[in-house]
């Protein structure tokens, strides 16, 4: 008999142990987690600086980390301001690729019409390489935050519809005829269903379009603007102020992985159940 | 016909396939008493899992009368519950939401069936497991999960398509102890599908045989042995000569070439 067998393993504790582990473990644990990435960045830049040191490159073709950063606290206003600004360009390139493309991979994902309308017209646009029509698209809309959230949206929305459309596909068929023999309405098997089985795949998609909203913000800058941190490259390498650049850019890079860090802790708590996130995978019984 | 729960007379089903029609179901006449327990066997590509998907209203039939609980059926059933192969738990869900993923799809009350959920979870054992989530359940507990799923909203029938074929012996020995427990407990009426003769003979009260292309009912079996029968009992005489008699039926269909092993 199953009941006796069962309580014979350590069950009584179990969700109450998987929910929340050894405190002082898992705190050193998390600790580890977090400084153990710092290790590879610190010998990043060791080398870095050795390599300034010991080949003597002049600086304005690599200076080395301590200029760079002291260059970072000397002209923070200036970076900082820009900083905003690029980041508000991203943010919004990127939610609007959200708020585009997951509605538009549900579209394409309930009406095959739709699919076949839609898919090739999408597919042309990426083939487009949005550098080339930056140019055009600051004519039409000016050196504003426009131009840079359409690139930064254009650049985006793709990954974010495709993972969508796949993750919302993938739901197994006997999945579907379990709930359809519920009674399930489409509506009901969409969002109690699909959704949450794509959410992995979704949230894969959210990490490439972040990094790339980055991108195409930038290239926006790079092609016309008046502030914003590629704007200040542009100018600064103009100016052969290599410092800056390296400056700038060290900026952008932290920008860019404190963007992707924010999707992934949102892609950890909301798909915590999910083997890509869970730490505690161990089955608990082989019977 | 009313004190059938299930009633399918001389059902035919004809996919209508890209270049020809493919008759998967011919004249399949198939019926199950109130509280009956009746296993369909047969080689793959019987229809076997067709016959279920037209009992749970997921396709139609091309002809004759599908008849649960005295009604034709059209579209979703009320009063069934499914078991498939693979548990198909929510992995998003805890085990007890999982249990009420029945409720939830049919649009029930799901505060109200809570505590049959929990009841029906401490049946198969796995109270302490109910704020847990799937991926910390074993292959068998995921089963019986899938089974109080499949009984959580009181089905007159519950229909289960090769629920442990993809469960280890040990685990398949257990479960089919477990399930006649269940069943004995609750006296639903089950329809099971498999393929395994120990399983179909060890659990039913009438044994029905499918041959296959197309798919259409062979012979029938009744098993008149007492109950609660044990694993021991399939090596008991009167076990394997209506093991026998149902892989002589089976091979006379075509669906097995005569092979000279005990029973799988």
């Amino acid at each position: 008999m199953s009941n006796t067998k069962l309580s014979s393993e350590p069950v009584a504790g179990l969700p109450a142990n998987v929910v929340r582990r050894d405190s002082s473990k898992s705190a050193g644990r998390r600790l580890k987690a977090i400084l153990t990435p710092f290790i590879g960045l610190a010998a990043l830049l060791v080398v870095w600086a050795l390599i300034t040191a010991v080949f003597k490159i002049p600086e304005y073709l690599l200076p080395s980390p301590v200029i760079v950063a002291k260059r970072i606290v000397t002209d923070w206003p200036l970076l900082s301001r820009n900083f905003a600004y690029t980041l508000l360009e991203v943010v919004v390139g990127f939610c609007v690729s959200v708020l585009v493309g997951i509605p538009a991979a549900f579209l394409v994902v309930l009406s095959r019409p739709v699919e076949r309308i839609l898919m090739p017209i999408i597919v042309a646009s990426q083939a487009v390489p949005k550098v080339a029509i930056a140019p055009l698209l600051v004519i039409w809309l000016g050196f504003g935050l426009l131009p840079k959230v359409v690139i930064s949206f254009l650049i985006a929305f793709f990954p974010v519809l495709v993972s969508t459309s796949t993750g919302l596909r993938s739901v197994e068929t006997d999945m579907i005829d379990l709930v359809r023999s519920m009674g399930a309405s489409t509506t009901k098997i969409m969002f109690k269903v699909r959704l949450p089985t794509a959410l992995p795949q979704i949230f894969s998609g959210l990490k490439v379009a972040i990094s790339l909203s980055v991108v195409g913000a930038l290239v926006g800058e790079f092609v016309g603007a008046d502030r914003g941190l590629g704007y200040i490259m542009m100018t600064a390498s103009g100016s052969l102020d290599g410092t800056l650049v390296w400056a700038t850019l060290i900026v952008l890079i932290f920008l860019g992985v404190v963007l992707f860090q924010i999707v992934a802790m949102i892609e950890r708590f909301a798909i915590r159940w999910h083997v890509s996130v869970r730490q505690d995978a161990t089955n608990i019984t082989t019977s | 016909m009313s004190d059938k729960v299930i009633a399918l007379q001389n059902v035919d089903l004809i996919y209508s396939g890209a270049n020809l029609p493919v008759k998967a179901l011919e004249n399949v006449s198939i019926h199950a008493k109130d509280g009956e327990f009746v296993s369909i066997v047969g080689p793959s590509g019987c229809g076997k899992s067709t016959l279920l998907k037209i009992i749970s209203g997921l396709i139609p039939h091309s002809k004759g009368t599908v008849l649960v609980n005295g009604a034709p059926v059209f579209g979703p059933q009320a009063s069934v519950g499914i078991v498939f192969q693979s548990p198909l738990l929510m992995p998003w869900r805890t085990i007890l939401d999982n249990v009420l993923v029945q409720i939830d799809m049919r649009g029930l009350p799901v505060e109200k069936y809570r505590d049959e959920a929990r009841s029906l979870l401490k049946m198969v054992g796995l109270s302490a497991f109910e704020k847990a989530y799937p991926y910390q359940l074993s292959g068998g507990m995921q089963q019986r999960v899938g089974i109080c799923r499949a009984l959580v909203h009181a089905p007159q029938l519950l229909i289960m398509d090769e629920p442990f074929g993809a469960l280890d012996a040990m685990t398949r020995e257990q479960m089919m102890i477990e399930l006649q427990r269940i069943w004995m407990e609750r006296k639903t009426t089950v329809l099971f599908i498999t393929h395994s003769l120990t399983e179909a003979i060890f659990l039913s009260d009438r044994v029905v045989v499918m041959g296959a292309r197309p798919g259409r009912v062979v012979g029938e079996f009744v098993v008149d042995m007492a109950r609660p029968r044990k694993i021991s009992d399939e090596r008991s005489p009167a076990f394997a000569m209506l093991a026998d008699s149902v892989r002589a039926c089976l091979e006379e269909s075509g669906a097995l070439p005569a092979i000279h092993s005990p029973v799988a």
